[in-house]
């Protein structure tokens, strides 16, 4: 290991100077915990077109880093910018209305409702069903939750649930969840995605499903960032790779460079990174 | 979401509306009018409380609320002198503005708190009642409050409200109970009906797919109250008399067992609910002391083998 490289930890990526304005800007964020660090002065950015990778041991903070993306989370200190523009401490349905979805760590659905009805429900801000329209039936508004309704079928079909249509999404297996999961993420229709390992515990022949479901999302002009253990897996769909330990960006670059990072491989306790 | 309703439902829907329509024909005795009357005026606070609750919280405050409607609407005629036809749309109204104070707060908890601080602001409606000789009456109410003014309507003669017969009382809130069930109905069914149903599922995804959380909860709360309000009102000037503890928690203890062993899934659950044990309760007046005590067993029986 000691004939590993050093590389200066933190060093901009090279991608960074294909676009002028990076999609999203993370500068100088901090959110404490009473006196625990979840974050710590982390900056870097995510650039239109990109998949970037969000890797880190445990409690690194990289769900904290989403919940504060988000507006779940109020940051202590710091700022995240969207397009130039500083969203820092919006509310949740706001960022979504802004263009950032997420998708959970464990699954979060409307249990009961259907598969198709989560993917109506996804389209909310984009549904022009007016209230007095949906109260009264009229035929304008027949049309256009006709409209929607072929909207969400779009989306099913594009993660692969047509025959699950009609099923509550607490009767899925697990995997059709993460799926549904993503769906409902792409119906807000987003510039920025962000997945909360969306990998885990996923059968081998699931993962390279949901891998090339992620690839196909970025080629359809999405932004994503990925949060994920198994980095093996991550490694080969990512572009960039930010590494998060005890809260602080200890790394970023391409994933041959982080993979050989010194201060990485400590991070992850010596024990070998796998890919 | 059922599309095609068999048309079995359609027939029991129409059997019981000329049920309900041809009652005063056949029943002459003015004590089942008055049961009856009551029946209709709780299925509105009780259906009204279910469209609330479709968004996953359960408010304390609904039956005060409806307090709060009998209070105004009675004020409004009796200290300010309008008739009861302008009065009703005014307490929904006032009430309905009361209701956002009321509900703003409570709307930073969910859950059992949210239950909790609804009944605390209940508390405080009721107090006030108590406490405030003037306007509320204190301890004692308010009393003499006038009955609704008569109505002319075209062809047929001018409908008198007054202490002597009881159909024209039942024949108006029947008419304002199925108003409200059908507008009730309609705006489960509407969008404001799926975003209920998306709040109660998943507070947090609601979020995230770009709902407004609380704003939605505070519309439907404020639509439930409107229709709390319209069925105090039409109390008030139907007894003639309101006190403070018209409208305690036991009032809204009962609401709930109406909703809850009616079945809360179901649009039809509070009417059930209500007819069930209101004519139940008529049913056990020679031993009336064990009504709360049968309820209880009914409550707990619904819970322990219905699903």
């Amino acid at each position: 290991m000691d004939d590993q490289k050093k590389r200066p930890s933190g060093k901009p990526g090279i991608l960074k100077a294909v676009s002028p304005q990076p999609l999203l800007e993370i500068r100088n964020l901090t959110k404490r915990f009473g006196g625990l660090f979840a974050l710590n002065d982390v900056n870097f950015d995510l650039h239109r077109g990109e998949i970037l990778g969000i890797i880190g041991p445990n409690g690194a903070g990289k769900t904290t880093l989403y919940n504060v993306i988000t507006g779940r989370y109020r940051p202590t200190s710091g700022n995240v910018l969207f397009k130039g523009r500083d969203i820092t401490g919006y509310p949740p349905h706001k960022i979504v209305q802004m263009g950032i979805s997420r998708s959970f760590q464990l699954e979060v659905l409307f249990t009961h409702l259907t598969v198709l009805q989560h993917l109506v429900l996804s389209q909310h801000l984009h549904t022009e069903v007016g209230f007095l329209g949906s109260f009264f039936r009229t035929a304008g508004n027949r049309a256009r939750e006709k409209a929607t309704e072929a909207r969400a079928l779009e989306l099913i079909n594009f993660v692969g649930l047509d025959a699950y249509m009609d099923k509550a999404a607490g009767d899925l297996s697990h995997g059709y969840q993460r799926s549904l999961g993503i769906a409902v993420a792409l119906g807000t229709d987003p510039e920025l995605f962000l997945l909360d390992e969306p990998l885990s515990a996923l059968s081998p022949q699931r993962v390279s499903e949901i891998l090339d479901l992620i690839r196909t999302i970025r080629d359809r002009g999405i932004t994503v960032a990925v949060i994920e253990h198994n980095m093996g897996a991550l490694f080969r769909i990512c572009d960039r790779v930010v590494v998060l330990s005890v809260g602080a960006k200890i790394a970023e670059g391409l994933p041959g460079e982080v993979k050989e990072n010194e201060e990485v491989i400590k991070a992850y306790l010596g024990g070998d990174v796998h890919a | 979401m059922k599309r095609n309703r068999p048309k079995s439902k359609y027939i029991g829907i129409s059997a019981a509306l000329l049920a309900a329509f041809l009652i005063p024909a056949f029943v002459k005795s003015p004590y089942w009018l008055h049961v009856f009357i009551t029946i209709w005026i709780y299925i509105i606070v009780t259906s009204s409380l279910r469209f609330t609750i479709t968004m996953g919280e359960w408010s304390f405050a609904h039956v005060p609320l409806m307090g709060m409607g009998a209070y105004t609407s009675a004020l409004f005629v009796k200290s300010l002198g309008l008739s009861f036809w302008s009065a009703l749309p005014l307490a929904v109204l006032t009430t309905a503005a009361i209701s956002i104070l009321i509900y703003l707060p409570c709307l930073s908890t969910t859950g059992t708190f949210f239950f909790f601080s609804s009944f605390a602001f209940g508390e405080v409606m009721r107090l006030c009642w108590v406490k405030f000789q003037n306007p509320f009456g204190g301890p004692m109410g308010l009393f003499d409050i006038p009955y609704p003014d008569s109505l002319q309507l075209p062809i047929l003669p001018a409908i008198k409200f007054g202490p002597l017969s009881k159909t024209p009382f039942y024949y108006m809130t029947l008419l304002f109970m199925l108003i409200s069930l059908l507008l009730l109905y309609m705006l489960e069914r509407s969008r404001l009906g799926r975003i209920a149903d998306a709040i109660r599922e998943s507070n947090l995804l609601s979020q995230f797919v770009g709902i407004r959380v609380n704003g939605y909860k505070m519309v439907i709360l404020v639509i439930g109250t409107a229709f709390a309000a319209l069925g105090g009102s039409l109390y008030a000037h139907y007894f003639t008399l309101i006190q403070p503890d018209d409208f305690y928690w036991g009032l809204g203890v009962y609401i709930i067992i109406y909703l809850v062993v009616g079945g809360t899934q179901r649009f039809e659950g509070p009417i059930a609910g209500v007819l069930l044990f209101v004519l139940l309760r008529e049913l056990l007046r020679p031993i009336v002391m064990y009504v709360p005590l049968v309820y209880g067993f009914i409550l707990a029986a619904t819970l322990a083998f219905l699903p």
